[in-house]
């Protein structure tokens, strides 16, 4: 009854490994003579190799009355092939004259996976067609069956999350749309910075919860662009002074130290220049301070938690700053992970994160029960 | 107005100089700029410090100075920016109600007006925002020209500017 609540968080998982399996048709036999096998299965190899299904085992194995009988795929049905005109065994090695049909018995056609699985549920879908590989990835299957994250990791999720709901609640109190964000250390579950939504008292557009919390990072870290005055609730680690010299030094170049796949490839990102062609006392000295500072590069190693699903303005900001998990309460239509796009899985861009709906959702539900 | 729009190669050049990517812009209304952004990512160490962000906000600003209520504003207001808005900035452009984007090359990293996603014209629930006119082709080449000299030889991720013919 106490954990009620964490049951009901999801991990938002990208289309193709929530949706069902598609299937195509192919030709299949009976095997008559089980000692044809190993040659059928090298010369069907050779004539209809089965270029765009990998991932499907040529022979099964049926079990009926005790007795084992096998089958075994030929090759695809075209599309425009009409199933109805059901062909014969020689019309299918029309192609082939030179292929030895001894073994193969009654032809029948019959749908197999197109695609390899890539969750248990796709898998046992698909093997109850026709036997196919399998690679189970571990993560993948406890994001799926909730055992992701530990019942300690869980009740710390929550506490995050009520963070973010309390500062929903003092914005709805001042007029605002009711959104809290707080952003905590993924390693050390230290609060970076937390505040909630702008957008009304302020009168300006971009002034969403997510933007002004990354934002708030950002000032941590020595940097940051909006000058938002004291308003309570909203909250920063201030810069060590490690992370002040920091600044002081990179003003010229920028960022001198950062992991090298996290070069200019954002939209318009944060570009590391001439790290290898000045090795110089200087960027040795920089990186002595982030070592010092270790999460000292956008939200690098931060997991967001916020009462309502991002905007795609929102959404593709975390995706440009790096976030590294996202936790959210209730969903919104409109919303970019999860209901209108998944863009922290979108095929394409170059920065992807986890992303669990439904923390807390019936108390970040009731922050929103009154509008609409 | 036209001869307004001859700023716009020189705001990414300033990026450029700055050792941020080249990505400048204007925003223009009734025939004056009410908004200039340049790429500010590095500056600030806030990867949305974009620079059509940074316009909205002068042109805010500019609203604000003025008394006047930004949304009459917005809506007839234009963007013209060097590279297709990133997904961020495509629903920045959409909550702020402008009227239409003008752009150089597309974006086929990040792009929100079709590259990668079509969050300029998506029809949404709960507001009733027309839909973000796009034009693509402004200054297209020069965009790709200095994109170029700014990846040069630098990263193989680097984004891949191309002109829409
Ligand atoms: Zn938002
Ligand atoms: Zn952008």
């Amino acid at each position: 009854m106490k954990m009620k609540h964490s049951g009901t968080m999801k991990a938002v998982l990208a289309d193709d490994l929530t949706k069902s399996m598609e299937f195509v048709r192919v030709y299949a036999a009976d095997i008559t003579n089980k000692k044809e096998t190993s040659r059928l299965v090298k010369q069907l190899g050779e004539i209809f190799p089965l270029t765009r299904l990998p991932h499907m085992k040529r022979v099964r194995c049926l079990k009926e009355n005790e007795e084992k009988h096998l089958q075994i795929i030929l090759c695809c049905v075209d599309q425009e092939e009409d199933l109805s005109s059901s062909p014969t065994l020689n019309e299918i090695f029309q192609k082939a004259p030179g292929f030895d049909q001894t073994g193969l018995g009654n032809l029948f056609s019959t749908r197999v996976a197109r695609n390899q699985p890539k969750t248990r549920a796709q898998f046992e879908e698909a093997q109850s067609h026709w036997p196919t590989s399998f690679h189970e990835d571990l993560e993948l299957t406890k994001l799926l069956n909730g055992t992701y994250f530990t019942k300690t990791e869980q009740e710390r999720i929550n506490l995050h999350m009520q963070m973010a709901v309390e500062l929903a609640d003092q914005g709805k109190q001042s007029g605002e749309v009711p959104i809290g964000v707080v952003i905590v250390n993924s390693d050390s579950s230290e609060v970076v910075a937390s505040c909630y939504d702008l957008r009304n008292t302020a009168s300006n557009p971009l002034y969403h919860a997510v933007m002004l919390c990354v934002d708030l990072v950002a000032r941590s870290q020595g940097g940051g662009a909006w000058e938002i005055q004291d308003t309570p609730g909203f909250w920063w680690r201030k810069p060590h002074e490690a992370s002040n010299r920091l600044a002081d030094l990179s003003s010229d170049t920028s960022l001198g130290s950062q992991p090298d796949n996290l070069q200019n490839d954002v939209g318009q990102p944060t570009l590391v220049r001439d790290v290898t062609e000045s090795q110089s006392g200087q960027n040795n000295l920089k990186r002595k301070f982030n070592e010092l500072d270790d999460s000292s590069y956008l939200c690098t190693n931060l997991d967001l938690y916020v009462t309502q699903e991002p905007c795609s303005m929102c959404a593709m900001a975390l995706v440009h700053s790096r976030i590294h998990h996202v936790f959210y309460g209730v969903t919104h239509p409109d919303g970019a992970l999860g209901s209108r796009y998944k863009i922290h899985c979108q095929p394409g861009l170059n920065h992807h994160f986890q992303v669990f709906r439904g923390v807390l959702e019936e108390k970040c539900r009731n922050l929103y029960s009154e509008i609409t | 107005m036209t001869k307004l729009l001859f700023l716009l190669p020189f705001q990414a050049k300033a990026a450029l100089l700055q050792g941020e990517v080249p990505v400048g812009c204007l925003l223009v209304y009734d025939g004056q700029i009410i908004g200039k952004g340049k790429n500010g990512v590095n500056f600030t160490k806030n990867a949305t410090r974009h620079a059509e962000m940074l316009a909205i906000e002068e042109a805010l600003d500019w609203c604000k100075n003025r008394n006047v209520a930004y949304k009459e504003v917005f809506a007839r207001t234009d963007l013209y920016v060097n590279v297709e808005p990133c997904i961020m900035c495509a629903g920045a452009l959409r909550i702020s109600g402008l009227r239409r984007v003008v752009y150089g090359c597309s974006n086929e990293r990040f792009g929100g007006c079709g590259s990668i996603l079509d969050v300029a014209s998506d029809q949404r629930t709960t507001d009733s925002q027309p839909v973000l006119q796009c034009v693509p082709g402004i200054f297209a080449e020069t965009s790709v020209q200095l994109l170029k000299e700014f990846y040069r030889g630098q990263n193989p991720n680097a984004p891949n500017p191309k002109v829409k013919k």
